[in-house]
């Protein structure tokens, strides 16, 4: 079904009948592979809520953005927010949803914005669907905050246009979250680089999805950890090698436990042109129980003859061995099991490289592992 | 000290230990010497308690407690302590934090308060220039890319922090060259008091010229076959183990 039908005849829709009718029975882009959102396909979701012990905790990080975005906003076309994804590229749903529910997307020019460290709280925006331009050489350092303060459960639609040179670090984190649907979008002009890391804890439904666009000399680096969380927690990433001489880095670790399922389903792909491209996945989910559940697909799809790319995947238990090890030092069995967890996802954390974001991170972890 | 009496264990079905009996009293310090696959290692690890080895007959009393009871870390906290021969790679754990929790662990377990920040410190500082350890190391991920000669020097930094009362050493000469030798065995004698106790396994009587035992044996085939004071391992030098097991 052609896409921009398909939207006309759900536009009336109220987003969960979206969600019912539409995406969960069936496959609505049937012009795409099938091999796309194998795990993570929409319909594979649980929404039926039967987990309520979401944890009372807040990390107390004050958004500082507010008042400079409401002041410096504009609105965009949604029309100019389509980039030329390659064929081979699924669209996303919640891309598509986030845009039916709100056709008007808002625009920011991160350049305005003064202080080093920009800390984005969503839940005191009412805006569904962003679009941020930085044009920069200097570093910018941006906090996205999703949690259920957060009231409004419709998907969030981000997207960042990095102009050449440019530089940006995001460490975004969604916690105590009933249902988070939000997806990233990075395009990236010649010689950008991103560094995003991004931890999840304690969130009952969630589906993130990343997309990055990389023209020559760029580099991507993601980085992130899923922990404590319930129900279904689904992660896909596109990254899009374009141009010549980029390289990717991705590392997606989750710890799995009281019959969660996570999902992980990544893909590098790389142009015909795209020559000198290094691409790195690697995804690992550490099970602490017979209950729970996670599927990792790592996928590579390269035309060009003349590049570097590598991919692996890991599911497994806490090793008995090092179990072991620490027992033998008089470290207890449960007190061992909580620092492997903390070591288990160490090298997502050890990928933020700002020191003040390094410390909102040790906060989430701390609290929760 | 400990008591070990007709020890037989199996892994898998096959039997390893047939019937070992050792006695170390406080102060004493015993060596275990034989050839591969004699039990040596069996022994070190059903001491400690590891999980896979399978106890068919026998005891071992450590303190007056029962040890085969304990749970792995219980036997810890009581006072025993194993340097391992491979000891294990833990990425993500920083080695100085690893240090630290197995010694509050002990404090916990004796009723005692958590080890202040800098007198820990102050203490680590003082261990690893003693054993001539890059204090860099400490900040590394536990074994990680450490060499053979670091892994087993790390060991004897943890023995030395943890203060055992009986520790056994598994093979701490293999993989060390000259140099590491003589300082990790001046690690172990610095450790060495009346109170404390220590079996030494070698496969080479080297380490016991810098670790001077007061007792000396040899197993084969999963029971001691024969001991004697320090001249044993001189005589098990020149003599070779399967000569010295026939006699």
């Amino acid at each position: 079904m052609d896409v921009e039908k398909y939207i006309e005849n759900i536009k009336n829709n109220t987003l969960n009948q979206y969600f019912q009718n539409n995406l969960l029975a069936v496959n609505p882009f049937q012009n795409h592979k099938i091999e796309n959102y194998k795990y993570a396909q929409l319909n594979k979701i649980d929404y039926d809520i039967t987990h309520k012990n979401i944890l009372n905790f807040d990390l107390n990080i004050q958004d500082n953005f507010y008042d400079t975005f409401q002041k410096n906003k504009f609105t965009a076309e949604v029309s100019q927010d389509h980039i030329n994804w390659n064929f081979n590229a699924p669209d996303s749903a919640i891309r598509l949803a986030s845009l039916i529910k709100d056709p008007t997307v808002h625009s920011f020019d991160l350049n305005n914005f003064e202080n080093e460290i920009c800390v984005i709280d969503l839940s005191l925006y009412q805006e569904l669907n962003y679009i941020f331009d930085y044009n920069n050489e200097k570093k910018i350092s941006l906090v996205i905050i999703d949690s259920n303060r957060d009231k409004n459960k419709s998907p969030r639609y981000l997207k960042f246009n990095l102009h050449q040179n440019s530089n940006i670090e995001i460490l975004q984190i969604t916690y105590n979250k009933e249902s988070s649907l939000a997806f990233y979008e990075f395009n990236q002009s010649n010689s950008s680089s991103v560094n995003m890391t991004v931890l999840q804890a304690n969130n009952i439904q969630l589906r993130n999805e990343f997309y990055f666009n990389l023209a020559s000399h760029c580099s991507t680096k993601i980085s992130g950890a899923n922990f404590c969380n319930l129900g279904v927690n689904d992660n896909y990433s596109f990254i899009q090698h374009k141009e010549p001489n980029s390289s990717s880095r991705e590392v997606f670790k989750s710890i799995v436990e009281r019959g969660a399922i996570t999902n992980f389903q990544g893909k590098i792909y790389v142009d015909k042109i795209a020559q000198k491209t290094d691409g790195y996945q690697m995804s690992r989910s550490l099970l602490l129980d017979n209950i729970s559940k996670s599927n990792n697909k790592p996928e590579l799809e390269i035309y060009a003859d003349d590049v570097k790319c590598s991919h692996g995947s890991t599911i497994s238990k806490i090793d008995e061995d090092h179990l072991y090890y620490f027992n033998s030092r008089g470290i207890s069995s449960d007190l061992a099991t909580k620092i492997l967890k903390k070591a288990f996802i160490q090298e997502v954390l050890d990928s933020i490289e700002d020191v003040s974001l390094n410390k909102i991170s040790d906060k989430i972890v701390s609290s929760f592992l | 000290m400990l008591n070990i009496d007709n020890l037989k264990v199996s892994i898998d079905d096959k039997e390893i230990l047939k019937g070992f009996s050792l006695k170390i009293n406080k102060g004493e310090v015993h060596a275990l010497m034989g050839p591969n696959g004699s039990g040596k290692s069996t022994l070190s690890y059903v001491l400690s308690g590891k999980n896979k080895y399978q106890v068919d007959d026998g005891a071992a009393v450590f303190k007056d407690k029962n040890l085969l009871e304990m749970e792995v870390d219980e036997r810890a906290n009581n006072g025993l302590f194993l340097a391992f021969q491979y000891p294990m790679e833990i990425p993500g754990v920083q080695t100085s934090f690893f240090l630290r929790t197995a010694i509050n662990a002990k404090r916990k377990f004796n009723n005692l308060p958590e080890l202040d920040a800098l007198e820990f410190a102050k203490e680590l500082k003082k261990k690893t220039q003693e054993l001539n350890i890059n204090p860099d190391m400490l900040k590394r991920d536990l074994n990680v890319n450490y060499s053979g000669g670091e892994k087993k020097k790390q060991e004897i930094l943890q023995l030395s922090m943890l203060n055992p009362d009986l520790a056994i050493l598994d093979e701490t000469d293999s993989g060390l060259d000259i140099d590491a030798l003589r300082i990790v065995s001046e690690g172990v004698n610095r450790s060495r008091n009346s109170e404390n106790s220590f079996l030494v396994i070698t496969h080479y009587q080297r380490l016991l010229n810098y670790i001077k035992p007061d007792f000396v044996h040899i197993i084969a085939d999963g029971k001691i076959v024969k001991s004697g004071d320090y001249s044993l391992a001189l005589e098990l030098e020149e003599k070779g183990y399967e000569k010295m097991a026939q006699a």
